[in-house]
């Protein structure tokens, strides 16, 4: 039960860092496996990355379907307390919008914002692979 | 009856424990070894507590009989230590008492330390010495805080050790400290080195090449200062360098002379274990205190005495 996580999409806006991230990412040689509960639904993890025009920070989206809003809320609240270890430079903004959790970026530079993209998703893999070693949760309202 | 697993990994070892009302029911652990000359650095100690933690957990679960069901709280350590294996471990333990609808308590890994010690000594009302790789401070309790009465000016002196390892490259299996002890036990020159007391505190960076006499002697000395201004009658020693018998030696030497009485655990417990943080967490949850999900973020800094007591009069 594992999805591989595609890369920028194709087709994304040519910010010149952006290559620069992919090119790591291949040089790199990772694959990043994430374990979903669950049957697989055919539904894909989708990301998404540009700059803002306006400001010129770079963005970078994160959508992750879950098999429920419960489980999808679990992860949430696992995720979020901890702070960016580096203050300056990049954002991030978690929410839980039915069975989706969603994670929005916006970072002055590349190599912040794969930094910081790079460690949620080491996070993320564990958050799932704890909720499938020792899942499904109770039904206690929490 | 409480039943607290608490989760422990903000250096090198990783540790899961449980603890029913003072009977520890598990206490596996791993420990990251480097090759000798090297010491650990965050995110491979990270890398290493996530690929062996949910075993571990399996595996406190098991030694110990458990279901979850069976666990009314789920405690870990929030700080001090470092950054990325201290989240790893966290993520665990937030996904876990969500799944299994248990509350979470975060707590402060040198109150796991002392309480630990407290537990498994029966001491009343000691003063600590809490030395590790991490941590050197002298603490006394008193009014609802464990007061810190010294502690280094710059480095741990289990830090100081370990670099000494380092740079003779002695093996760091099981541990650098305990294999200087092994060669510290064959050797009979003293060398007289810098011996740095200030007042309550001590410092042990500058000096990378002494050896265990001074260092011990300098913390025994700050100990029976923080005794003399308390009138204690009790010393515990906690942290991993508590292991060590030169120090414990010592330690009692100066105590018969005051006819005080010394405290210390083994190796399970004073070294960093996973059951520590389960019996702080036991005291800290029997006295009502929680930790909600959004404040559980953890911290690289977090000092013994920010913690309010409540358990303790």
């Amino acid at each position: 039960m594992f999805l591989e996580v595609e890369s920028l999409n194709e087709g994304s806006s040519s910010a010149a860092s952006l290559p620069h991230f992919r090119q790591t990412r291949r040089r790199r040689r990772r694959r990043r496996r994430i374990f979903f509960y669950g049957p697989i639904i055919n539904s894909r993890m989708s990301t998404d990355g540009e700059t803002d025009h306006k400001t010129g920070k770079l963005e970078f989206s994160l959508d992750v379907p879950f098999p429920s809003s419960s489980e999808a809320s679990i992860a949430l609240r696992s995720l979020s307390p901890d702070r960016e270890p580096r203050r300056g430079g990049i954002s991030k903004r978690l929410m839980v919008t039915g069975n989706t959790l969603s994670v929005r970026w916006s970072a002055d530079e590349a190599r912040i914002l794969r930094v910081s993209v790079n460690s949620f998703l080491d996070h993320l893999s564990l958050v799932l692979e704890t909720m499938e070693t020792f899942g499904p949760p109770v039904d206690s309202g929490i | 009856m409480t039943v607290v697993i608490g989760f422990e990994g903000s250096a090198n070892k990783i540790g899961i424990g449980i603890i029913r009302d003072g009977e520890v029911l598990s206490n596996p652990r791993r420990t990251y070894i480097t090759p000798p000359g090297q010491g650990f650095m965050p995110s491979d100690t990270a890398r290493h507590h996530r690929a062996v933690i949910l075993t571990v957990l399996k595996e406190a679960l098991e030694q110990a009989g458990l279901k979850p069901a069976d666990i009314d709280c789920v405690a870990y350590t929030k700080g001090p230590g470092m950054g990325a294996p201290l989240v790893t471990v966290a993520l665990v333990a937030r996904t876990v008492a969500q799944l299994w609808g248990k509350p979470l308590l975060g707590v402060n890994h040198c109150i796991g330390h002392i309480e630990m010690g407290r537990l498994i000594t029966k001491a009343n009302n000691p003063t600590v010495l809490y030395v590790s790789g991490g941590n050197t401070q002298v603490i006394a309790y008193s009014e609802r805080r464990y007061r810190i009465f010294g502690e280094t000016i710059d480095i741990a002196v289990g830090n100081c050790l370990d670099r000494f390892a380092r740079v003779i490259k002695i093996s760091n299996d099981p541990s650098p400290g305990y294999n200087i002890e092994q060669m510290a036990k064959k050797g009979s020159q003293y060398v007289e080195l810098p011996y740095t007391v200030k007042g309550m505190d001590v410092s042990f960076s500058g000096i990378l090449s002494y050896i265990e006499e001074t260092v011990f002697s300098m913390l025994v000395e700050i100990t029976e200062r923080a005794m003399a201004h308390c009138g204690s009658q009790e010393v515990l020693i906690v942290g991993g360098v508590g292991c060590n018998l030169r120090l414990q030696e010592m330690m009692g030497v100066m105590c018969q002379e005051r006819g005080a009485k010394l405290f210390a655990t083994d190796e399970r417990f004073c070294i960093d274990n996973g059951a520590m943080i389960a019996q702080a967490g036991w005291e800290m949850f029997r006295s009502g205190q929680v930790t909600e999900l959004e404040d559980s973020w953890i911290t690289q800094r977090y000092r013994t005495d920010e913690v309010e007591v409540t358990w303790r009069d």
